[in-house]
C-alpha cells in the first residue's frame, strides 16, 4: 500500500481538506481528512498525465479534485489500472525524462528543419508555381512591372530601330520557351546595367546593359539567362518559397520566443540569399545549354558577367552567404566549364 | 497532519508572494522531445506540445502554498488552429485570383478579430484553474470592438498620444470581464501613471540616443576628418542607444505590467508587482543574445527564467484568505463538463 498526503478540492469552492491518500496493490483507493471518508477505485478516477515533477490530480467523479505531489513509486502504482487512453502519454513523459531521448530529439528537429528548407519547401512552392493559371502569373508580372516602373524605370531611350531588332533577335532566342516570354526595355536609372525576369515571362532589359554590352552576343547571353528564370518559374518560385519560409520560421519561433521576434529575421533572410543563389546557378546552367543550341558562344555570358561586375564598382567584399548571386568569378567559371562540357558533347556526337 | 503546515499559513493575514518551481534542465527535455514530435508531424502535434508547456508553467506556478492548472483538450486547439489556417489560405488564394475578394475578406476579418479575441481568451481562462475552480472570460461583441479595434486606431490618429490611455482600457478590458469561480475581477486603472511609464521610457530612449550622438562628435573632433576607424567609432558610440533601447522596453515591460496587478482586485484580493527595469532589461538582452547564439536551443531556460523573476516580483494580498471563492453554475466535472464541452466547440486558441 502508499500513503501519500494529499489536499482534496470538492470542485465547487476554493476551499481544501488535507486528506491521506491510500492506495493498494488492488487498485482501490481511499481519502480519509476531516468529513472525508472516500473509497473509490483507481479505475473511477480520471488522473492527469506526469508531467516533469508537477503534482498529481487525480479527478474524483462528482467533480473532486485530489492533489498530491509525484514521484516514481506513486506514479507506478496509479498507472496499474489505467486504460489505453493514458499509454500515450506515459510514452511522451517518458521521452521527456530521457536525456538521449532529449539528445535524439535535438538532432531530429534540427535535421528535420534542415531538410525541408533545402527539399521540402523547394519542392512544394515548385509544385505550386507549375500548377497555377498562366494568367495569375502574367498579372502579378504586370502588377510587378508597374510597381517598378514607378519606383526606378523610365521608358528606354534607345532608338526605336535599335529596340526592333532587339526584340526581333529576342524572338528567335525564346523561341519555343514557355511562359511565352515579352522583351521590355527601359532606362534603369540607379540600377544600371541590369536584366530581370519577373512572373509569367516578363524580361526587362536596361538601355545601360545594352550599353556596356561589347557585342550583342553579350547581351542575348544574359538574356539566354533571364529565359532560364522564365522556363523554371524562378520569379514565382521565389515569391512562394519566401513566403513559405516566412510562415515556418514564425511558426517555429512564434510559440517558442515571444522573448525575441527580431531573432526570426536574420535565418530568414540567410535561408531566402541561399535559395536565390540557387536559381542563379539554374538560370546559369540553362543559359550556357541554351546559347551553344542557338549558335551563340556561352563565354559570352562569362564575359559579359564580368564586365557587369566591374561596372558595379568591382565587386564590393559581400561574403558569399550575404549575397543574392553567387560569387562572379565561381559562376564565370560554372559556365566555362559549362561551355567546353557542351562543345566535347556537340563535337563528339 | 504535517500537510496542514503549509496550507495552514493561507488563512492568516499579509502578502504571499508567488513562486514559480519549474527548473531549465527539465523542461528543456520536455521542450525538445515536444519541438521535435511537432516537426516530425509537421505541426500536427504542435497543439499537444502547447497544451503540455501551459501546464508545465501553470502547475509550476505555486501562491499560499496552492498551484495553478492548465487543462485544455489539444484536439480544441488543432481544431482552432486548422481553421485559422484555412481562412488565411483562403484569403492568399482570393487575394491571388481577384484582389477586390481578398480586399473584403480582410475587411471581414478584421471585423471578426475582436470576437475572435474573446473567444480565445475565454477558451484560455476556462482551462486554467486555481485551487479546483475555473477562470472565466466574457466580452460583449460591442466593447470587444471599441478596445480591440477603435482603440488602436484612435491611439494612431492621435499620432501615439493616446497609446498609453489605450494600454489602460485594454488592461481593464481583460481584468474586467475575468471571473474567478463566480467572482468578478474589478480593475480601477487611471491613465495617468500608464503616461508616466511612457514618458520615462521614451525619455529614456531619447537620451540614449542623445548620448549616442555626443559622444560620436566628441570623438569625431578629436580625430583626422578621413579617419579609417571612424566606422568603429561609429559603431562603437551605438553602444549607449542600445543601452538606452533596452531600458526603455525594461521601463515599458515592467510598468505596464506592474499597474496591470497593482489596479487588479477581486473580493477583497489584491496584487503586488514589483517588477524591476533594469534587472528585466537585462533579462531579456542576455536571453535574446544567448537563444540566437544556441540556435534557439536556450529558448527554455530563457523562459524559465523569465517566469521564474516575474512570480518572484508577484504577490498576493488575501486578508480573508483564498477559501471563499465559489466554483458557480459550471463545475468541473459531471454535467459541467458537457457544457464546457460545448462552450469549446465555439471557443477556440487563436495562439496569441
Amino acid at each position: 500500500v502508499i500513503r501519500r498526503r494529499a489536499r482534496l478540492f470538492d470542485g465547487t469552492t476554493s476551499r481544501h481538506t488535507d486528506v491521506e491518500l491510500a492506495l493498494y496493490a488492488d487498485g482501490s483507493l481511499q481519502l480519509r481528512g476531516e468529513g472525508v471518508h472516500l473509497d473509490l477505485h483507481v479505475n473511477d478516477v480520471r488522473v492527469s498525465p506526469r508531467l516533469g515533477a508537477t503534482p498529481r490530480v487525480l479527478s474524483l467523479p462528482g467533480g473532486g479534485r485530489c492533489e498530491v505531489d509525484d514521484d516514481d513509486e506513486l506514479a507506478r502504482a496509479l498507472r496499474a489500472g489505467r486504460g489505453k487512453a493514458s499509454v500515450w502519454h506515459r510514452w511522451i513523459d517518458r521521452l521527456e525524462r530521457h536525456r538521449a531521448a532529449a539528445l535524439v530529439s535535438v538532432v531530429i528537429t534540427l535535421a528535420t528543419l534542415a531538410a525541408v528548407v533545402q527539399f521540402g519547401i523547394p519542392a512544394l512552392a515548385s509544385a505550386v508555381a507549375s500548377s497555377l493559371p498562366a494568367s495569375a502569373e502574367a498579372r502579378l508580372g504586370d502588377g510587378a512591372l508597374a510597381a517598378l516602373d514607378e519606383t526606378w524605370f523610365a521608358a528606354s531611350e534607345l532608338p526605336p530601330e535599335r529596340r526592333a531588332a532587339l526584340e526581333a533577335r529576342f524572338d528567335v532566342l525564346a523561341a519555343g520557351v514557355e511562359p511565352k516570354p515579352r522583351l521590355v526595355m527601359r532606362a534603369g536609372s540607379e540600377i544600371g546595367a541590369n536584366a530581370l525576369a519577373l512572373p509569367g515571362g516578363l524580361v526587362v532589359l536596361t538601355d545601360e546593359l545594352v550599353a556596356l554590352a561589347e557585342r550583342d552576343d553579350e547581351i542575348f547571353a544574359v538574356l539566354a539567362h533571364e529565359l532560364g528564370h522564365v522556363v523554371h518559374h524562378h520569379s514565382m518560385r521565389a515569391v512562394l518559397q519566401n513566403t513559405g519560409i516566412g510562415v515556418l520560421i514564425a511558426a517555429a519561433l512564434g510559440d517558442i520566443v515571444s522573448i525575441s521576434s527580431f531573432a526570426g529575421t536574420l535565418p530568414t533572410l540567410l535561408i531566402q540569399l541561399q535559395y536565390s543563389r540557387r536559381f542563379e546557378r539554374e538560370a546559369d546552367a540553362y543559359a550556357v545549354a541554351h546559347l551553344a543550341r542557338s549558335g551563340i558562344p556561352p563565354d559570352a555570358l562569362a564575359s559579359m558577367l564580368e564586365r557587369l561586375e566591374q561596372s558595379h564598382g568591382g565587386g564590393a567584399p559581400v561574403p558569399a552567404y550575404l549575397s543574392t548571386h553567387p560569387d562572379t568569378r565561381e559562376r564565370v567559371r560554372e559556365i566555362r566549364r559549362g561551355a567546353d562540357a557542351q562543345e566535347e558533347g556537340s563535337s563528339s556526337s | 497532519m504535517v500537510a496542514a503546515q503549509p496550507i495552514a499559513t493561507l488563512t492568516s493575514t499579509g502578502a504571499r508572494r508567488f513562486q514559480f518551481r519549474g527548473n531549465a534542465g527539465e523542461f528543456f527535455r520536455i521542450w525538445i522531445v515536444n519541438l521535435c514530435l511537432s516537426v516530425v508531424t509537421l505541426g500536427l502535434y504542435a497543439p499537444w506540445a502547447k497544451v503540455r508547456t501551459l501546464r508545465y508553467f501553470a502547475a509550476n506556478l505555486a501562491v499560499g502554498g496552492s498551484h495553478f492548472d492548465y487543462d485544455a483538450d489539444p484536439k480544441r486547439i488543432l481544431v482552432g488552429r486548422l481553421i485559422v489556417g484555412a481562412a488565411v489560405g483562403l484569403y492568399s488564394l482570393a487575394n491571388w485570383l481577384y484582389q477586390p475578394l481578398g480586399i473584403a475578406m480582410l475587411v471581414a476579418g478584421m471585423f471578426l478579430f475582436p470576437a475572435a479575441v474573446v473567444r480565445s481568451t475565454a477558451f484560455h481562462h476556462r482551462h486554467t484553474l486555481f485551487r479546483g475552480i475555473r477562470f472565466h472570460f466574457h466580452a460583449s461583441y460591442a466593447t470587444a470592438f471599441k478596445v480591440l479595434l477603435l482603440g488602436p486606431l484612435f491611439g494612431m490618429i492621435t499620432l501615439g498620444l493616446a497609446m498609453p490611455w489605450w494600454y489602460a482600457r485594454r488592461q481593464a478590458f481583460i481584468v474586467e470581464n475575468s471571473r474567478f469561480g463566480t467572482s468578478q475581477f474589478d480593475f480601477d486603472g487611471p491613465a495617468g501613471p500608464y503616461y508616466g511609464v511612457f514618458a520615462r521610457a521614451v525619455g529614456v530612449w531619447l537620451a540614449g540616443g542623445a548620448a549616442a550622438g555626443a559622444l560620436f562628435f566628441l570623438i569625431k573632433a578629436q580625430l583626422p576628418s578621413e579617419s579609417e576607424y571612424l566606422p568603429f567609432v561609429a559603431a562603437a558610440c551605438a553602444l549607449p542607444l542600445v543601452i538606452g533601447g533596452a531600458l526603455s522596453y525594461g521601463i515599458s515591460q515592467a510598468g505596464f505590467t506592474n499597474l496591470l496587478y497593482r489596479n487588479a482586485r477581486i473580493s477583497d484580493l489584491r496584487f503586488r508587482s514589483e517588477l524591476q527595469p533594469a534587472p528585466l532589461a537585462w533579462l531579456y538582452v542576455s536571453s535574446g543574445i544567448a537563444v540566437v547564439l544556441s540556435l534557439g536551443l536556450l529558448t527554455p531556460w530563457a523562459q524559465i527564467r523569465l517566469a521564474r523573476y516575474r512570480a518572484s516580483a508577484l504577490s498576493l494580498v488575501a486578508p480573508s484568505g483564498l477559501d471563499a471563492f465559489v466554483q458557480g453554475s459550471e463545475p468541473a466535472e459531471g454535467a459541467g463538463a458537457l457544457a464546457s464541452e460545448a462552450a469549446d466547440l465555439f471557443d477556440f486558441d487563436l495562439g496569441l
